[in-house]
């Protein structure tokens, strides 16, 4: 089972060509998932370990998901294309990308109905089956176990160090994925809550938050509405950026309208303790918190 | 980036919003005579430069002169100042708000419109009166807040504004009404980084308001020649002492909040990442290291895909070896090639002294900051110990290591049990007692402990020590943070050097005969010294938490003291030691020897007293180990007073001890 991806989804990698297409090929194949093609404008016809490269969407063979490894500028027209040929699930791993392109990308994605998982994101492995992106790439593979928690990251790096520290509580993972953290996601924490509802395999939910957004309030949100039936361990880093005052660019009167208390980390964690998630005060502590929220729960 | 008020009203007034005319004055100079009144406004990032006292109107040039004097090349709101906008004054109609950003949770662009405008506009957030509009963004904006159709026009050029110039957000407040047309008079315009390649305007970069400091400016240019993986191009001072190298964006953020989470100071803010060559990490950690009065390097990341260790570490290495420094370094570092990284930091160890502790992927990244934070903070005490002796220092050593284990257990939990079925014992007492043992050995001295059993051959020597592993083991077990480790060194039968260790709030009192009294708190060695107060109705008393009776109680009320409150072990004679308390006083037959050595010393030389409760002094390494007539400690100028009362106490209550 596991969330998003398992090992017959049928992938698509689209910049297959650059250095870390070709890396991530590599590594996707190793894992286990089945990459069909590439895509990279121009240079159609050659092949990387394997996979046939197109120069477009259209001339490629159906796949399930994309993963978008596209450098910033030219990644919009990519996921356009993406969207546009009808492909489901697109993992987009590449940064920095300007954020009305993003906003039209999003747009564009809910009226064809595609889901979008980044920008900014590490990837999604569903531990032992299938994986995309650069999750559980070199040497970080040694973090992952299969399992039977599923852990949202909005770091990357820090993915990795959550699975790693529930393996060391004696936990594996079902479904691991990064959901990036630029200012607008294409998918967030909530939107994924119904997927690991459902998902038999998946027993506990970790989650890496931070500041900024409002991801976590509308996690709290849903919990408050639906039910939901498996414990939820979450680590919200920000206590060192509050304190030291070490801001992103404010955002002024239309912040506060906007988003009012929203953003802090002190608003995350209550709401998010008020809607029954157990709030990690360090982060070396989800593990711990996990097993004890499984055991009470049995 | 965000842009000053200047900037954004270039960028607004591209778009066609009309803007209050001002002229920009970057030297007091540049200023020319003018008729009617206008409004100086010192452009800074920061809000908030009105209440701040940042617009200013003027009426002549001469004013406007020595205004904006005042300010370019001055700090304010902690920026440097180098412009002003000597702006047109617009006769306010009426003042209105308008802005447009990205909603986190559509993510969708909103219009936001209020016809209240001003300075404290999100305060009417509750009240209705600000009006948002979403917008889908392969529609652009379709639906208006207003049936003004000036307003309308004004909100399509926002909107335009918006897209064409790849902003996160526009504000313009106040949008000020003024003779049948509308002005921008302020405004504020965060463009996007992202986008920066086709920004319309090529704006200066930027980090933040403040200045940057010349280490931070060092830093980012280690970047500039060099594409290959990112170093220095985040780099922040700040005002602690553990240096800071850590790599990757969120595991950088988890271990700060760590770091401050278990009490630390962090002495900057930096990362690399994506596998730089040596040279950058070379040129970042020289940088990291120059500050003065560090107290421990932290070098930590999480499990790294394809960054080679060796290569990166070495870069560290070599700087180490350069500048040999004597605090704790940590380092946390798992990918390619770790393992010779290990290796090489191990062998830099034995060669050059390093305080190297090498941590792999067995333990979680936030555990390091914990570990960081304990190794530094026991640097700390080390390093700014008054210099006493070779046995004062290896007592402290003894305390800290045995605290350390302690500490662990308390927050881990620990099991109790009971000796002589009265006493109880857990496994910190034991842990405790081996460590202080193992340390203590090293002096050859015999060491009478709480926790093993006494043979006597003490009494054969004219030095011993004498320890309670786990002073206040009750308090340890309602974890209440009040119990202590005591070391005494005993000199013909006198106390001579003693250290108590606190450890859950980590300070520690050293003691040596003729050389004063020091406690390490709040991070710094101070002085100890007792209350001057020489009044009993003046004076605080503490009391045992635990073993208080109401032969004791009637005592202490019939003192008429100020207060009397409760503290647990040994505790009770650092307050009087430092002067919170002047008074602790028990009947009990059941202190002993080690429960009283170290704090006989450290009261003694803060300048107070400690005698049994007929004022006889206190005498150690005796056959009998136990005080079978009470304690009494105090600042000394109450001292005999209180063995009289006392005396006169008991003469009526005598046999009324329960």
């Amino acid at each position: 089972m596991a969330i998003l991806i398992n090992e017959n989804t049928r992938f698509l990698i689209q910049g297959i060509t650059g250095k870390q297409g070709q890396r991530t090929c590599d590594e996707m194949l190793q894992a286990g998932s089945k990459v069909i093609a590439g895509v990279t404008p121009g240079k159609g016809g050659q092949e990387v370990f394997g996979v046939p490269v197109f120069n477009s969407i259209s001339e490629a063979p159906e796949v399930d998901a994309t993963v978008i490894l596209v450098p910033p500028k030219f990644a919009k027209g990519a996921i356009v294309e993406a969207i546009e040929a009808g492909i489901k699930l697109i993992n987009i791993i590449t940064e920095n990308i300007p954020v009305h392109d993003m906003a039209y990308c999003f747009a564009l994605a809910e009226q064809k109905e595609s889901r979008i998982i980044g920008a900014t994101s590490v990837g999604i492995y569903s531990v032992g089956k299938s994986k995309c992106g650069a999750i559980a790439g070199g040497k970080s593979k040694i973090a992952f176990t299969p399992g039977s928690i599923g852990v949202i990251s909005r770091s990357g790096g820090m993915a990795c160090e959550t699975s790693l520290v529930l393996k060391q509580a004696g936990l594996g993972q079902s479904t691991v994925l990064g959901i990036g953290a630029d200012i607008i996601m294409g998918t967030t924490f909530a939107e994924l809550m119904d997927e690991f509802e459902q998902d038999p395999e998946t027993k506990g939910i970790v989650l890496f938050g931070e500041i900024g957004g409002t991801a976590e309030e509308e996690l709290a949100a849903y919990l408050m509405k639906k039910k939901f039936t498996k414990p939820i361990v979450a680590f919200i880093s920000g206590v060192f950026v509050e304190k030291y005052k070490i801001h992103n660019v404010s955002l002024g009167h239309a912040g506060a309208i906007i988003e009012g208390d929203k953003g802090t980390r002190k608003n995350k964690v209550k709401l998010l303790k008020e809607a029954g998630v157990i709030i990690a005060e360090v982060h070396h502590n989800v593990g711990k918190l996990m097993k004890e929220a499984l055991e009470n729960a049995i | 980036m965000k842009l000053k008020e200047f900037e954004s009203k270039q960028v607004i007034s591209s778009a066609g919003i009309p803007i209050s005319k001002g002229i920009l004055i970057k030297n007091s100079s540049e200023i020319s005579e003018f008729s009617e009144e206008k409004i100086l406004k010192v452009q800074t990032l920061a809000g908030g430069r009105g209440k701040a006292g940042g617009i200013i109107p003027v009426s002549s040039k001469g004013q406007a002169k020595h205004v904006a004097e005042q300010f370019l090349g001055n700090t304010f709101l902690n920026e440097e100042i180098s412009e002003i906008l000597l702006d047109e004054k617009i006769n306010i109609e009426n003042e209105l708000y308008l802005g447009m950003m990205f909603d986190t949770s559509t993510r969708k662009p909103v219009l936001i419109f209020s016809e209240e405008g001003g300075v404290d506009i999100e305060e009417l957030r509750e009240t209705g009166k600000i009006k948002t509009i979403e917008i889908d963004y392969l529609k652009g904006l379709t639906e208006f807040p207003t049936e003004n159709p000036q307003l309308i026009e004004l909100m399509k050029k926002l909107y335009t504004c918006f897209i064409e110039n790849d902003c996160r957000m526009i504000e313009i407040n106040p949008l000020v009404q003024s003779h049948n047309s509308y002005i921008a008079v302020d405004a504020v315009v965060v463009l996007d980084d992202d986008a920066k390649h086709r920004w319309k305007i090529p704006f200066e970069e930027r980090t933040d308001n403040r200045k940057a400091t010349d280490r931070e400016i060092r830093a980012r240019l280690i970047d500039k020649d060099d594409h290959r993986g990112v170093a220095g191009k985040t780099f922040i001072d700040l005002d602690g002492d553990i240096a800071i190298l850590t790599s990757g964006g969120g595991a950088t953020m988890t271990l700060m909040d760590a770091l401050i989470e278990f009490g630390g100071k962090p002495a900057n803010l930096t990362e690399y990442s994506g596998n730089p060559p040596q040279e950058k990490v070379e040129k970042l950690t020289r940088i990291v290291l120059e500050k003065e009065g560090l107290k421990g390097l932290l070098v930590a990341g999480v499990v790294a895909n394809f960054t080679n260790i060796y290569e990166t570490l070495q870069g560290v290495l070599n700087v180490l070896i350069e500048k040999k420094p004597t605090f704790p370094i940590l380092i946390r570092r798992v990918g390619v090639e770790w393992e010779k990284a290990r290796d090489a930091m191990m062998k830099a160890k034995e060669e050059h002294g390093l305080d190297i502790h090498y941590f792999d992927d067995k333990t979680p990244l936030t555990e390091t900051a914990k570990e960081m934070v304990e190794l530094s903070n026991n640097y700390k005490i080390n390093s700014e110990m008054p210099q006493l002796s070779a046995e004062a220092s290896i007592a402290v050593d003894a305390a800290l290591e045995a605290g350390n284990a302690m500490m662990k257990i308390y927050h881990e939990g620990f099991s109790v049990s009971y000796k002589d079925k009265k006493e109880p014992l857990t496994e910190a007492d034991i842990a405790s007692n081996t460590i202080l043992i193992n340390h203590l050995s090293k002096t050859n001295y015999p060491i009478l402990s709480e926790e093993i059993k006494d043979d006597g051959n003490r009494l054969n020597h004219s030095r011993i020590w004498i320890i309670d592993p786990l002073d206040g083991t009750s308090d340890f077990i309602k974890k209440n943070d009040e119990f202590t480790i005591m070391i005494g060194l005993i000199e013909e039968g006198r106390c001579f050097l003693g250290v108590i260790y606190q450890p859950a709030v980590n300070r520690i009192c050293v003691a040596q005969k003729g050389k004063g009294a020091y406690q390490y708190k709040d991070g710094r060695w101070r002085h100890l010294k007792v209350s001057d107060i020489n009044d009993i109705s003046d004076s605080k008393a503490v009391v045992s938490r635990s073993h208080l009776i109401e032969y004791e109680k009637q005592f202490f009320q019939n003192l008429s003291l100020k207060e009397w409150s409760p503290k647990g072990s040994s505790v009770k004679v650092i307050a009087v030691s430092e002067g919170d308390a002047e008074l602790y006083l028990t009947t009990t037959d059941k202190m002993n020897q080690w429960d009283t050595a170290a704090s006989s010393i450290i009261i003694t030389e803060a300048g107070g007293m400690i005698t049994d409760l007929e004022g006889n002094e206190l005498l150690y390494n005796t056959k009998d180990v136990s005080h079978k007539n009470g304690i009494v400690v105090t600042n000394g100028f109450i001292h005999s007073e209180i063995i009289k009362k006392y005396k006169n106490y008991k003469g009526i209550n005598y046999g009324n001890t329960d």
